[in-house]
Order: C-alpha cells, then sequence, then structure tokens
C-alpha cells in the first residue's frame, strides 16, 4: 500500500501548501515524499473558491480557486510524489513519522522530516462567546461556502454575516446570486477586516450594507435562528434584525492541534507550510512559500 | 531595493473635475484608488487599472462565477463555471438565474466552453474545476 518504510519528507495536507512544498523539495532532489490528505481529493479549500482573485502573481493570470488547484495540480503531479487520499493522521512523532488511518487500516510511517501543511480554520461562534440560545442555523462562513458550492445546499434564505473577513465577504455575494436575501455585515472593528475590492465586489454591487462598530449582543430563536440583537458602538443605539442564518467571518487560526498534541513545537524535523504556519492573504504567497520551504528541507539533507 | 508601491504610481494628470468619479480598483488586490474623468486615470499602478476605470465610468463589467448542476450516475454535483468575459454589472442577477436553471447530464472537463444566449447576446461559460 505504502512504497517505502522511510520517507525523505512526510506532508500532512494536500492543499496549495502541501502540494508547493512537494514541487519544492523534488526541485532540491528529494525523491522519497509522501503527502498523506484526509479528503478524496487533493486541492484543500481551493476546491470550494469557485470566485475568480487566484493566480495573478504565481501564475500571472486571474483565476478562480478551482482553476488554480488544478493548474497546480499539473506541476505537482511531475513530483510522482507518492500521495494518499482518505488518510486522516491522528498523531505525531517529532523525528520519527506519523500514524495514520485509511480505509485500509491504521499505519505507522517514519521520516525525520515531517510538514504540516495543515491550513487554517474558522473562528467559530463558541470562540466569540456570544450570548443567545444555541438555534440551528449558525455557520462559519466557509462552511457554508462549501455546501453551496460543492453540496449545492443553501444554507439560509435570510442571511446576517457576522464579520468582515474575505470568506464573509465573498459569501455574502454568493448567497445573494443563489436567492437568499443578505440583510447586512456587522463589524466589530472601525475597519473593514476583508480586501477593499472584496468590499466593492460582493457588497456595494449587490446593495448590502457594511455596519462598523457594530458589536453583536444576542442570538435570538428557539428551533432556528429568529433573529439578532447588536449594538452600534458609536452611539449606543441598540438594533434588532430579524434573520434565519447568520455566517460568521471572524478570522482563523493556523491549524497545529497534531503539534500541541505531541506536546511538541516547530523545529526537530517538524516544519510548519501554509496556513499552518501564518495565515496569508493569498494563496500565491501560500505556493511561493511552500515551494521554499520544500527547497530548504533538500538542501540540508 | 524594493521601489515602494507608491513611487510607481504615475505623475497624477489634471481631470475634469465635474465629470470625475472616484473608484477603487478591482483588478488586483492592491486595490489602487483610482480617479477618471472617462479619459485620464489618476491613482492607476498599472495599465489595467486605467482600464478598467475607464470602463467602470461607463458600464461596471463583471466575472460572473457560479455553479451548474450535473446530474451523475453517484448523484448531483455542483460544477464551477465562470463567464469567460466579464458581463455588464447590472444584468449579473438575470444572467445568474439563466445558468442556474441549466442542467448537464454527466460532467463536462474543466477548460470546456458553454455558449448561451442572453437577450441577443452570446455569453460563454467556462467549466473552472474538476469532480471526481
Amino acid at each position: 500500500m505504502i512504497k517505502h518504510e522511510r520517507y525523505d519528507v512526510i506532508i500532512i495536507g494536500g492543499g496549495p501548501a502541501g502540494m508547493a512544498v512537494a514541487v519544492g523539495a523534488y526541485k532540491a532532489g528529494l525523491r522519497r515524499l509522501l503527502l498523506l490528505e484526509r479528503h478524496p481529493r487533493l486541492g484543500g479549500i481551493l476546491n470550494q473558491c469557485i470566485h475568480v482573485g487566484f493566480g495573478l502573481r504565481y501564475f500571472k493570470e486571474e483565476l478562480t480557486g478551482t482553476e488554480y488547484a488544478a493548474r497546480y495540480r499539473t506541476i505537482f503531479d511531475q513530483t510522482g510524489t507518492e500521495v494518499k487520499t482518505g488518510s486522516f493522521v491522528h498523531q505525531l512523532t517529532p523525528g520519527k513519522g506519523v500514524t495514520f488511518i485509511c480505509p485500509e487500516g491504521e499505519f505507522t510511517i517514519s521520516s525525520e522530516k515531517i510538514v504540516l501543511a495543515t491550513g487554517c480554520r474558522e473562528r467559530t461562534r463558541e470562540m466569540l462567546t456570544i450570548p443567545g440560545t444555541r438555534p440551528a442555523g449558525i455557520f462559519t462562513a466557509g462552511l457554508a461556502q462549501e455546501m453551496v458550492n460543492i453540496h449545492g445546499i443553501l444554507p439560509g434564505r435570510e442571511v446576517m454575516v457576522i464579520g468582515s473577513g474575505d470568506i464573509g465577504l465573498i459569501m455574502a455575494r454568493r448567497m445573494t446570486l443563489e436567492g437568499a436575501r443578505v440583510h447586512a455585515v456587522l463589524e466589530i472593528l472601525d475597519h473593514l477586516s476583508g480586501l477593499a475590492r472584496n468590499k466593492i465586489q460582493c457588497l456595494d454591487d449587490f446593495g448590502i450594507p457594511l455596519y462598523l462598530q457594530h458589536e453583536t449582543l444576542q442570538i435570538m430563536g428557539k428551533d432556528r435562528v429568529e433573529a439578532i440583537r447588536c449594538r452600534d458602538n458609536t452611539t449606543g443605539e441598540e438594533k434588532e434584525f430579524p434573520c434565519d442564518t447568520l455566517l460568521f467571518s471572524v478570522g482563523l487560526i493556523p491549524e497545529r492541534d497534531l503539534l500541541v498534541d505531541a506536546g511538541s513545537e516547530p523545529g526537530n524535523g517538524i516544519h510548519l507550510a501554509g496556513n499552518a504556519d501564518y495565515v496569508h492573504d493569498l494563496v500565491d504567497k501560500v505556493t511561493l512559500d511552500g515551494e521554499k520551504l520544500g527547497r530548504s528541507l533538500g538542501e540540508n539533507i | 531595493m524594493k521601489k515602494s508601491s507608491k513611487s510607481r504610481r504615475k505623475a497624477e494628470k489634471p481631470l475634469n473635475k465635474e465629470k470625475a468619479k472616484q473608484y477603487t480598483c478591482l483588478v488586483c488586490p492592491l486595490c489602487c484608488e483610482l480617479e477618471t474623468d472617462g479619459a485620464e486615470v489618476n491613482g492607476a499602478r498599472c495599465s489595467k487599472g486605467e482600464a478598467f476605470a475607464r470602463q467602470e465610468i461607463i458600464m461596471p463589467l463583471r466575472v460572473l462565477t457560479t455553479t451548474v448542476r450535473c446530474d451523475t450516475p453517484t448523484g448531483t454535483k455542483m460544477l464551477p463555471v465562470k463567464t469567460t468575459n466579464p458581463v455588464p454589472r447590472h444584468q449579473i442577477s438575470t444572467i445568474v438565474r439563466e445558468i442556474k436553471a441549466l442542467r448537464f447530464s454527466g460532467i463536462p472537463a474543466i477548460g470546456t466552453t458553454i455558449s448561451l444566449e442572453f437577450s441577443g447576446q452570446p455569453i460563454v461559460l467556462l467549466v473552472t474545476g474538476e469532480l471526481d
């Protein structure tokens, strides 16, 4: 099932960062490369990014996320990296190897060099400690993106977006195009979190208001979200917005649970790539950083 | 040494202030603040930005991206598509409805183009994703 007993590098995660590390390592002369991906497909979050805005730097062309993934895949495929999809790494032993489960069973594979290319995770409503009930209808923006773009499910009809991160802005437009009504985007800070271009092409183009310095005070609803209450922190005025769906776009956190569970830090043969290292604003930069890290792994073997 | 992005901006040209409008450039993530009277453009760091401003003042155009349902033996899959050329912004909501009404049997390969007609205007869709 697995070709080698030992690998030069084991890469955990088959998104843009993981693929880029393999490309860099291959260029530096490494040949025994293993990439483990929990999903059935490579590409990571790019697979649900159907909007344009990717690749201007790396491919000198404006692509969708899905096109970027497919285009980079052709570069990655030339490395001959062994890819094991449907494989979930649940344990990591620094300097030694990883243990993963897959449909064939559980396996431990050794390598002195392990790269975490596990991306990042969205902050949730729970992390903001917003008071209120716990009804259905509360999603992170990225989860809503997966539901709409991959599964063809509209999470709700009357939508409020909490936080003005890029994914929230992109999803405000996406939900509108799919027939939902997005009432407003609420941002607690005095400035937009995402890119200015996304406010224009995702909110302004569709007449969706952005309310800055608006703090969400309470989520209401028994079985399903019915409304939210917020406060304009410039005037102290409180407002209520009826809605059936909340999308949270309130920041991203690098995913390093494997490292935390191992009681380890980066170093000692463990490397972080892409958004697991720090949250990048553009995938092009993830690719360039990943390739650089991959090359460095070959140089000091 | 890397030049600061500001220094790459061209010198300010005089604009017809009565006609002048301000835009944020949507061409790339730099988001240049543009001002144009339809002829001259200030604030752009590249010629694409200048062309964007001249177009924006006449009629804003946007690339439309969405998904089309595909019937396959293993169930319905969502296929990502984009318009090969930007479409008029004011027509986006009606064009997207036309696209959503489409239904494919099987999955066209990435790069496949699909020609549609919308109010007598040809619109070409490009398949942007690979599905299993």
